[in-house]
């Protein structure tokens, strides 16, 4: 069934082997749950950035001309409910993946993990007990109050006021 | 060849100074801006942006780390999704060429304010 380990052209199919993994979730701890939502976040905010640059780059013929409109009528079209109900879930993502990002540097720098025990019943790590998961934890709060920030300026500023 | 582990590493370093400019991004768009998020957009607001040599100088940094970043990270997704050696060359070589465009079309951008429209 499992394809063996190659070199070459011929590679093994393991995508669903992959992606079931991301998905299955069924008996996800809280760590479990921030690592598929590191990829996702990571995977959006990613692709965002390619559309980001090609839709800055409007400024350019924009300045060389010296025609403002075509800026303008780019920022006009964009500037509409459903355009900034997706920035505010970029800048959600992108500060959540930033924030766990922090996280996870310091769990591989050996912050916060806890110190290693004998192994004793229940058997719970250590480092699921220490100061990482608090951290989880604040920073999902950090990013909920910066996701209200942005609600704030890209709805309550530019379509309430 | 780079070890992964010393690619990693990088990943972290980027990740970090992009936390840090992303978030002097957010600010110019929002907190730094007059009117907050609207007037951030309007065309004398990013011209300065573009045209300032510190604004500039930050928005490539910006750049130059996200090129990295995300098509490492993108590299690592790929990565998970199939093994060997073909594959694993395939998606090095694409993902490096992918963020070194990026990070020249960026660039260009940024560039054009400075050096002009020859670019």
């Amino acid at each position: 069934m499992s394809a063996p380990a190659s070199s070459g052209s011929k590679f093994p199919r393991n995508m669903r082997g992959v992606l079931g993994g991301w998905a299955r979730v069924s008996h996800a701890n809280f760590e479990r749950w921030l690592y598929l939502m590191h990829r996702l976040t990571g995977l959006v905010v990613g692709l965002y950035l390619i559309a980001h640059l090609a839709e800055t780059s409007d400024i350019v013929p924009a300045y060389l001309s010296g025609d403002e409109n075509i800026w303008n009528n780019l920022m006009q079209s964009l500037y509409t409910p459903a355009a900034h109900a997706g920035l505010l879930i970029i800048a959600a993502f992108a500060v959540y993946h930033g924030l766990n990002g922090v996280r996870l540097f310091l769990a591989a720098s050996g912050v916060g993990v806890g110190r290693p025990i004998r192994p004793e019943w229940p058997y719970a790590p250590v480092s699921l007990r220490s100061f990482q998961r608090s951290l989880g934890w604040l920073f999902i709060a950090v990013t909920l109050i910066l996701t209200a920030y942005a609600f704030y300026e890209l709805f309550v500023v530019t379509h309430f006021v | 060849m780079v070890r992964e582990s010393t690619l990693m590493w990088i990943q972290y370093i980027t990740g970090l100074g992009i936390l840090v400019l992303g978030a002097l991004h957010f600010a110019s768009l929002t907190l730094l801006a007059p009117g907050g998020y609207p007037g951030a957009l309007e065309y004398k607001i990013v011209i300065f942006r573009y045209t300032d040599p510190l604004w500039a100088a930050a928005l490539e940094a910006f750049l130059a780390l996200l090129s990295y970043h995300v098509f490492n990270g993108f590299r690592v997704l790929l990565l998970e999704l199939n093994q060997g050696s073909g594959w694993t060359k395939a998606v090095n070589v694409t993902m490096a060429l992918a963020a070194i465009a990026a990070f020249l079309y960026g660039t260009r951008t940024i560039l054009v304010f400075h050096l002009g429209g020859a670019i």
